[in-house]
């Protein structure tokens, strides 16, 4: 009953009187949505005027946002004249969650939390709530990208399905030869599933590091992680799994999608367990 | 009924020493003052009673429990340490039920009880971020003996209030005593410490300095 009761504190403190949590995906989502659309007419714009007719026009759907706002960028190969670009609208996508839940946990421990945490009396259903707020707190803002995608998918009469627009793709991502999309190819659920799952999995482990480093430095190493999973295709780099754009069956050679839902629940165990422990010996006192 | 005994506790934070070799008994119905300047250790001793923080060194248990080994926390434990912090959207009545539906053990009229003793009115409706230092303060003090605790720490508990809040603290803590509860209470004023222990725990530079009992204070 009491770990019930904290995990509604939790739920009700970090997340329903936290609005942060639900504007900043919708204007996150808002924003790469409409400039997807905007590329989009900038595209047909220049359809028509090549073939002077507008019948070849582009027409983009749920999947495309949603590879457009998750989708990464295509595999880096440092060589002359290809200059690394960061994918900054993925990276404000996963590193916007990181930042908003960063502070909630430490937070608690300091203050209110602190008279509930000696009245439950249990540093692990301390821990254990946290980390199902922290759940929570993701899927949410995850969710309200999702809803965001499909409002536009369903305004530009596509509806919401998985299939995506090759021609659409490649113009975007300025994909290289070896790409593996086709035409009338349609995503599984669990391409969108994934970079969620990463998302998720990162942001438990910046919690835990928290409790080893200052939570301001545990952002910093996700934050690192995340741009050297930019530059380096890589599978031992787990912000690659959280990139559409470089999955096993869009490109030759891309990251193994049952590799990074492996990787991603394990990541996530391993830091609730990891936390667990730690926590059960950890000085809870101020700064100073 | 509650006894803590902590034997020759230590504890190094970030390579310095801030409790060095510290060993007390504490028992029911008493109050125990601990005095000292800033950096003397008090706060520190009571984050390790309170078993928010652990020894490097040395034990403390509690009732024969050992804290983090057999015992998280003590198992009843009313608590006011450094500032005060309760939810802003909310006012005291408000924060204190919330605290109090965690146990279950005290109803509404317990709630309003506690904060008319602290000198709080009870139909108040004004969040608590608005309180002044002194409201916030007494609410601290209220949030620590509503559900009658067998142990009450309360650190550095006069600060922001007036003669007449420090006159009610004493109150409050004599009637906490009468109960049959361990207090345990930091002040840097020797003074009002006098005038409420009935032991003093002098600390300095993270020791004990001197152990004094009621009749020999001054």
């Amino acid at each position: 009953m009491k770990y019930i009761k904290m995990v509604w504190f939790d739920i009700r403190r970090g997340i329903l009187r936290n609005p942060i949590l639900f504007v900043v995906p919708v204007i996150v989502a808002f924003i790469a949505c409409c400039d997807l659309n905007n590329r989009i007419v900038a595209q047909n714009e220049w359809i028509a005027y090549e073939s002077n007719s507008c019948e070849t026009q582009i027409k983009g759907g749920f999947a495309d946002y949603m590879m457009y706002i998750y989708g990464g960028m295509d595999k880096y190969v440092p060589e002359s004249g290809n200059y690394f670009i960061f994918p900054i609208r993925w990276m404000v996508v996963f590193l916007m969650i990181s930042f908003i839940t960063l502070s909630y946990p430490y937070k608690d421990m300091q203050g209110f939390g602190r008279q509930i945490l000696i009245r439950t009396r249990g540093r692990t259903i301390w821990w254990l709530s946290k980390c199902i707020w922290n759940i929570f707190s993701v899927l949410i803002y995850h969710s309200v990208i999702f809803g965001i995608a499909a409002l536009f998918g369903i305004a530009v009469g596509s509806g919401i399905t998985g299939k995506i627009n090759k021609d659409l793709q490649y113009e975007v991502f300025q994909i290289a030869g070896d790409s593996l999309l086709s035409d009338d190819m349609s995503w599984p659920f669990v391409i969108i599933l994934l970079p969620v799952l990463i998302s998720l999995s990162i942001n438990l482990l910046q919690m835990t590091l928290s409790l080893f480093i200052k939570p301001i430095f545990s952002f910093l190493i996700a934050a690192f992680l995340m741009i050297s999973s930019a530059y380096f295709t890589s599978p031992y780099l787990i912000g690659n799994y959280a990139m559409s754009m470089r999955y096993d069956m869009v490109i030759e050679d891309g990251v193994s999608v049952t590799a990074g839902l492996v990787v991603a629940f394990v990541l996530m165990i391993l830091s609730v367990g990891t936390g667990m422990i730690r926590f059960r010996r950890y000085d809870i006192c101020n700064e100073d | 009924m509650i006894n803590i005994e902590i034997k020759n506790v230590t504890k190094i934070i970030h390579r310095q020493t801030v409790i060095q070799n510290v060993s007390a008994s504490m028992q029911s119905g008493k109050i125990y003052g601990f005095q000292g300047v800033n950096g003397s250790g008090k706060t520190m001793l009571m984050r390790l009673v309170s078993g928010l923080i652990r020894p490097t060194r040395g034990s403390i248990k509690i009732n024969g429990k050992v804290l983090g080994r057999d015992i998280t926390f003590p198992e009843s434990i009313g608590l006011f340490l450094e500032k005060p912090a309760f939810l802003g959207a909310y006012s005291g009545f408000q924060n204190l039920k919330m605290l109090a539906s965690i146990q279950n053990k005290i109803d509404d009229t317990k709630i309003r009880d506690t904060l008319s003793a602290v000198g709080l009115n009870t139909d108040d409706r004004k969040k608590y971020r608005k309180y002044s230092l002194g409201m916030k303060q007494r609410l601290g003090i209220a949030a620590a003996i509503v559900e009658e605790p067998e142990l009450i720490i309360l650190d550095e508990p006069t600060n922001s209030l007036d003669t007449d809040g420090i006159d009610l603290v004493k109150t409050i803590l004599l009637s906490q005593r009468e109960r049959g509860a361990l207090v345990i209470i930091s002040c840097h004023d020797l003074s009002v410490l006098q005038k409420m222990s009935d032991e003093i725990l002098l600390l300095e530079s993270g020791r004990i300095a001197k152990h004094l009992m009621a009749p020999d204070f001054n």
